[in-house]
This record gives structure tokens, sequence and C-alpha cells, in this order.
């Protein structure tokens, strides 16, 4: 990835307009929003603006040598049913495991010698400039019957988060599975385990 | 997106005090150790905040049963009315050599007038957009049909009744010399895409806004008090 010359202009200016947007791969559909305004054509593709019902939260690293924290995403909402299709969704493999990509959308359409096009100032320059690639992981949902409002708090791993770990690396039977098909060892350890996670 | 009825604000509960406000999120950068100013970062143009202060709420007008209906019709944080820009101080209209400003009065059918001499009020300022425009824009060009002129500072609105309206504020108007008025800088940046032949509401537009937290009446002698409203601009989504 070079910085091309919209882009340099873009980040070299004094106040850098370029609102942060993300891609959620859900099973059944794929979601495109951005930290802003109703939507905005970039790259082709509607995007969504997140307005004041979600906020991302949470430093962005990157680079050799840095530790990726984890991005949450806080999604505010009113109805108590949209608390169940939260549920529903964690519990279905609709967004665990699946893909997050983060980047950001250049604002300011350029004419080709850099000169800003009228009337075109909170446009996108450019296509969006994805630079990282998440994983979906947990999605907790509280609701407040008091306020009638409830949060949702959807926590995104970078995609090296768990590659510390063998994928099947646990004392567990479902596990011993993976490993050893029909091996029968583990498969009552369940009755007598303690809270701590055993690594094989 | 779901068709949505929006409600306008009702009249009755009209304000002691008016104050709109622009929220934009800037992130300030680090300042240099040798000269100039740091960079800031900004993620988008902003919106509209109104404060309704003071508005009077009284049993014998129906104030009190309107807010009420408004109570259980509408509800926080959601749900979203359209609210009036009733800052008459930043944005009178100016006259225009040639053009009366008495442009859309109406007489009876009979061209009779009222006792005093007035007719019925009609819009003093009637424009339509000229050109398509994108959502987002931040120029267009209007055109007057009947009345008065637009000026920077003024606040233009669009949207038709039970759907959510926007209102911008103009930043520039230059007058084009043949009845439109190219209009640039408007914030915040167009919320819809129009067509051409839009009317552009100029003398009372209104924001879509979210319904804030109902605060608890507290009635004096159990026949009014006064309550103070803050309203978000709602988005689209």
């Amino acid at each position: 990835m070079t910085l091309d010359d919209i882009m340099r202009d873009v980040t070299l200016a004094r106040t850098v307009r370029a609102p942060r947007c993300g891609v959620f791969w859900f099973k059944s559909q794929t979601v495109r929003v951005f930290e802003g305004g109703p939507s905005i054509v970039a790259g082709g593709q509607t995007w969504q603006g997140l307005g004041d019902l979600a906020a991302i939260e949470g430093p962005i690293e990157m680079g050799p040598g840095l530790k990726t924290q984890p991005l949450n995403l806080s999604i505010n909402f009113t109805a108590a049913f949209i608390q169940n299709a939260l549920t529903a969704a964690q519990q279905s493999d609709e967004l665990r495991g699946r893909y997050f990509q983060l980047g950001i959308i250049p604002l300011g359409q350029r004419n080709a010698d850099m000169s800003p096009v009228p009337g075109k100032e909170w446009q996108a320059a450019m296509d969006p400039w994805i630079f990282a690639t998440y994983v979906m992981d947990k999605l907790s949902v509280e609701f407040d019957r008091e306020k009638d409002m409830g949060r949702a708090l959807l926590t995104i791993l970078p995609q090296t988060a768990d590659k510390h770990m063998a994928p099947a690396g646990s004392l567990t039977d479902a596990d011993q599975q993976y490993r050893y098909p029909g091996d029968t060892s583990l498969a009552r350890r369940s009755l007598y385990r303690s809270t701590t996670t055993l690594i094989w | 997106m779901t068709t949505i009825n929006v409600p306008d604000w009702p009249a009755l509960l009209a304000h002691g005090d008016f104050e709109m406000d622009e929220v934009s999120a800037i992130w300030q950068g680090p300042k240099p150790m040798t000269f100039g100013a740091g960079q800031d970062w900004q993620a988008d143009a902003g919106s509209w905040v109104f404060r309704l202060n003071d508005v009077p709420i009284h049993d014998a007008n129906g104030s009190l049963l309107t807010l009420r209906a408004l109570r259980a019709a509408l509800k926080p944080p959601y749900d979203i009315v359209n609210i009036p820009v009733r800052d008459d101080g930043i944005r009178t209209p100016r006259a225009i050599a040639g053009i009366s400003a008495d442009v859309g009065k109406v007489p009876f059918s009979d061209t009779a007038t009222f006792g005093d001499g007035t007719e019925f009020g009609d819009s003093i300022v009637d424009a339509v957009l000229t050109a398509d425009a994108a959502q987002r824009d931040t120029l267009v060009t209007v055109k007057l049909t009947a009345g008065l002129t637009l000026q920077g500072g003024q606040v233009i609105g669009f949207g038709a009744g039970g759907t959510p309206k926007w209102a911008h504020l103009i930043g520039g108007a230059q007058d084009n010399g043949d009845g439109t008025f190219t209009l640039s800088k408007l914030w915040p940046p167009l919320r819809a895409s129009y067509k051409a032949g839009q009317p552009v509401e100029t003398e009372h537009p209104m924001v879509a806004c979210r319904v804030p937290h109902w605060p608890a009446l507290k009635l004096t002698m159990n026949r009014y008090t006064r309550v103070t409203l803050e309203f978000f601009e709602a988005g689209l989504n």
C-alpha cells in the first residue's frame, strides 16, 4: 500500500477529516458502517452512519512489536425485542468468529490538481482505506428496564489474538475428539473438573 | 429505509428562550514543539443541538395535556420529532429591490381583506432547487420564485410534512443576477439527496430530532410549570 496523492493531501491537512469505517462480515449479510452522517458512498458501496447509535472504543495499535488490543463496539438500543435478537445472534454462528475490517474514509473530493471540489467537502475523497482485519468474538447484552435502554457490547479481537494457543489445546473431551477421534478417556471429565482450564 | 411518520413539534409548546448549537467532534493532536498549531482529527461535520428553555406548561390552555400526549406517543431516545428553528434573530429576510415583500399575501376570494387591511399570510420567500443535489453536498443553487433574498447566516430547510426535516445554515449566498442564488458551505452537509424543483423552506425550517428523556413535571398548584428540553439531531439510521 502506497500513499497516493489524495491520501497524502488529506492526512497532511491541518484538520484531518477521515472517519473510521468498518465492515461486518456477518453470516447472513455484510454491513458497512462509518462514524458520522446519515450515509456515505465510497468505493461503490453505501456505508451507513453510526451516528449516535454506536461507538468504537479501544486503541488501534498496529505495527511490529505492538500487541494489538481488542476493540469494543458498543451499540445502544431501546427496545427489549432487540435484546432477544442480539442474544439469538450471539448464540448462533451469525457473528462469532467472523471477520470485521477496520479502515478510514478520507473526506473531501479533489480535482486532478489537488484543489478541492466546491460543495464536495464531505464526500468521500477516494475508496475506503481498509487497514486491519479483526475477528468478532463476544457479544454481551444488557438492558435497563428503568431507563428503557439497553447496551450491546461487541468485543472484536485482532486476528492474532489466539495464535499463542494450539487450535485444540485444552484438556476437554471436545478437543480430545479433535486430536484422537473416538477416544473416550475425557468423556466424563466434566463431572470432576476444576474451574481451571488445563492445557494439553 | 423504513417509512416513519414524523410529527412536528406543536406550536402550543412554544419556548421561552431558544438556543441552537452545532456540535462537531474534533480530537486535538499534540502541539508541535517548535511553532504552529497541532493537527486535529474530525470524524464528520457534526449535527444540531437545540434547547427549548422554559416552555410554559399550563393546565388552562391545553399545553399540559399536549405535553402528556407527546410523552405517551414519543418514547426517548429514538423516536423523532421535527423541532422548529425559531432563532429569528439570525435569519431576518432582506428585501430585494424590485420585488415586493408583500408577495404571497392572499385576500378573500372577493379580494376583500380583514377589517384592519391585512390578508391571509403565505410564504414570504418561495424557493426551489434548480439542480439535483446529492446527499452530503454543501453547495446548492436555488431559484427564488417570489419574495426576498437569501444571505449567509440564514437557515434553510428541506423535507415535507410527516417526514424527517433537515435544516442547514448557509455559509455564503451569491446572487447570480437571474433570480437564482448559489448557496455555499451549507452546514451540516445535506442529509438527503434532492431533485431539481424541490421546495426550499426559508421561513420555518425544522430539524428531525431525537426526543430527550422527558423531565418530571413538577406542577405548581397542580396547574402550571416550565420545562426545559434538549434535542439532538436524529441520525437517519
